[in-house]
């Protein structure tokens, strides 16, 4: 569906707020299957779903047993002679957590099929100051890159014969301690880097400044964002 | 009046570290090809950094002297403005692109000094042309090899006109093929009476230059018409030049 990207913004602000108000797994997985079905509807591979899921899996495990451990009422689920471990509500707290993440991360998901360049035209259309929207561009774009330059920092310690497996937890956080100024220092040679780059191209030279592109709602986009905000709306209210 | 005028200049990145630039005095003349070369570490790239006013305004460093482009003092005008006197394509592209697409990347200067939409689009067009990289439009430029990524830097740069190029080392990653679409492209720039300023260490390459520069431990060695220089084989091994 060829919708503007201003429109998909609105349909993610829609679907996380959601995500965020619901508090019961039954609704969650309701809102699960509405997201599902439009990131078919936007041609998003399910499987790129996976993959961006994947890297959460950890948190979501911690989140889900931590609330299964500490949340009591309802029915006791599991005990251990007379203490009681998990109950029916921390089962089902955790588990709306859980769903939770999935709603927001897969709702976000939808974001990925426009470009950087739409994302800044939109804010910028919507008001927002251009150096902003840019800013919010620039930290989307380079945050994988710092974790790519961590990840060859890593990499470079290794191929020095440190095998990272066999060195204790106590030795790790101190190696990690001493990658972590080199990772910070290129991270602010980037950012100083960058803004040579950008003012050796004029930017910031005069105080506006005009666009290539534009970008222009056509009626299904206002009748895409009447039905998303006003159905938001009214679950949010009933 | 010349294009760039540098009196006097010297440079050291912190105050109390070495001066990487001692006492450099040139002119260069509107529509003139100068080519800077030299041994790795003479200052050849701290020179085009002063030339274009970053080394001036970004750097921590002390910078002494004076340059002057188009008869303005690099120093006194803000970065930003002196894009549109002097283009600077650095030695690294990577550290030079960050938009998502080439067409983007290209844009971006156009659109800081306010062109009209018609005008930013004809601009991303010529260049593009020009530089033969028309099918690289839509591309991420990340994902590009480093001699494409160098001539995506250089379109960046040629779409917001300057009157003075500064090309750090822009043919270093080229294949034959591109070094020849780069020369070839350099002198219709001169011809179009563009003032061009690029270092660079294959002189076989760029001998259709006006002058040649050579820098040895942050001084001038020789400055002079680029075969006269490039026929004293003498002195190019004294300064290790030769092959």
């Amino acid at each position: 569906m060829t919708l503007d990207p201003r429109t998909k913004m609105v349909i993610v602000i829609c679907l996380s707020t959601l995500a965020l108000i619901y508090n019961t797994p039954e609704r969650l997985l309701q809102l699960l299957i509405v997201t599902v079905l439009l990131l078919l509807l936007f041609r998003i591979d399910i499987r790129s779903v996976w993959v961006y899921l994947k890297r959460f899996l950890q948190l979501m495990l911690v989140v889900f047993i931590i609330q299964c451990f500490f949340t009591r009422g309802g029915e006791v689920l599991l005990s251990l002679g007379s203490v009681e471990l998990i109950s029916s509500q921390g089962f089902l707290t955790g588990a709306s957590l859980v769903l939770r993440i999935i709603v927001v991360i897969s709702a976000a998901l939808i974001l990925t099929t426009f470009s950087s360049r739409d994302f800044i035209l939109g804010l910028v259309q919507w008001k927002v100051p251009y150096e902003l929207a840019f800013m919010v561009t620039i930290a989307m774009r380079f945050l994988p890159l710092f974790r790519d330059e961590f990840v060859n920092v890593v990499t470079a310690v290794q191929l020095r014969g440190v095998e990272l497996k066999q060195v204790s937890w106590g030795k790790k956080i101190e190696l990690f301690r001493c990658l972590l100024f080199p990772v910070v220092f290129g991270a602010l040679l980037k950012a100083q880097q960058l803004a040579v780059a950008m003012e050796s191209r004029g930017f910031r030279a005069y105080p506006r400044r005009t666009y290539l592109r534009r970008l222009d709602f056509i009626l299904v986009d206002y009748a895409v964002m009447l039905i998303f905000v006003t159905v938001t709306i009214i679950l949010i209210v009933y | 009046m010349d294009a760039v005028t540098v009196k006097d200049l010297s440079y050291q990145y912190w105050s109390e570290g070495p001066w990487v630039l001692k006492n450099i005095n040139f002119q260069v003349a509107r529509g003139e090809m100068l080519v800077i070369t030299g041994l790795s570490g003479c200052g050849k790239s701290t020179l085009c950094y002063c030339l274009s006013g970053i080394a001036g305004h970004r750097r921590d460093g002390v910078m002494q002297g004076q340059v002057l482009v188009n008869g303005k003092d690099v120093q006194e005008l803000r970065a930003a403005s002196l894009a549109l006197e002097a283009g600077m394509v650095f030695q690294d592209p990577d550290t030079q692109l960050f938009s998502s697409s080439v067409e983007d990347e290209i844009a971006f200067g156009p659109e800081n000094i306010c062109l009209p939409p018609g005008d930013i689009r004809a601009r991303v067009d010529n260049v593009l042309d020009l530089l033969g990289i028309s099918s690289l439009m839509e591309a991420n430029p990340y994902h590009l090899s480093g001699g494409e990524k160098h001539l995506v830097a250089l379109a960046a740069v040629l779409a917001l006109d300057p009157p003075v190029l500064i090309l750090d080392e822009v043919m270093s990653r080229l294949d034959k093929q591109g070094v020849q679409r780069v020369a070839d492209v350099l002198k219709r720039l001169r011809a179009a009476g563009k003032t061009i300023i690029a270092v660079e260490h294959r002189l076989e390459t760029v001998t259709f230059a006006d002058q040649l520069m050579v820098l040895a431990k942050g001084t001038l060695a020789r400055l002079g018409p680029i075969e006269t220089i490039l026929a004293d084989q003498e002195f190019l091994a004294a300064q290790h030049l030769t092959d």
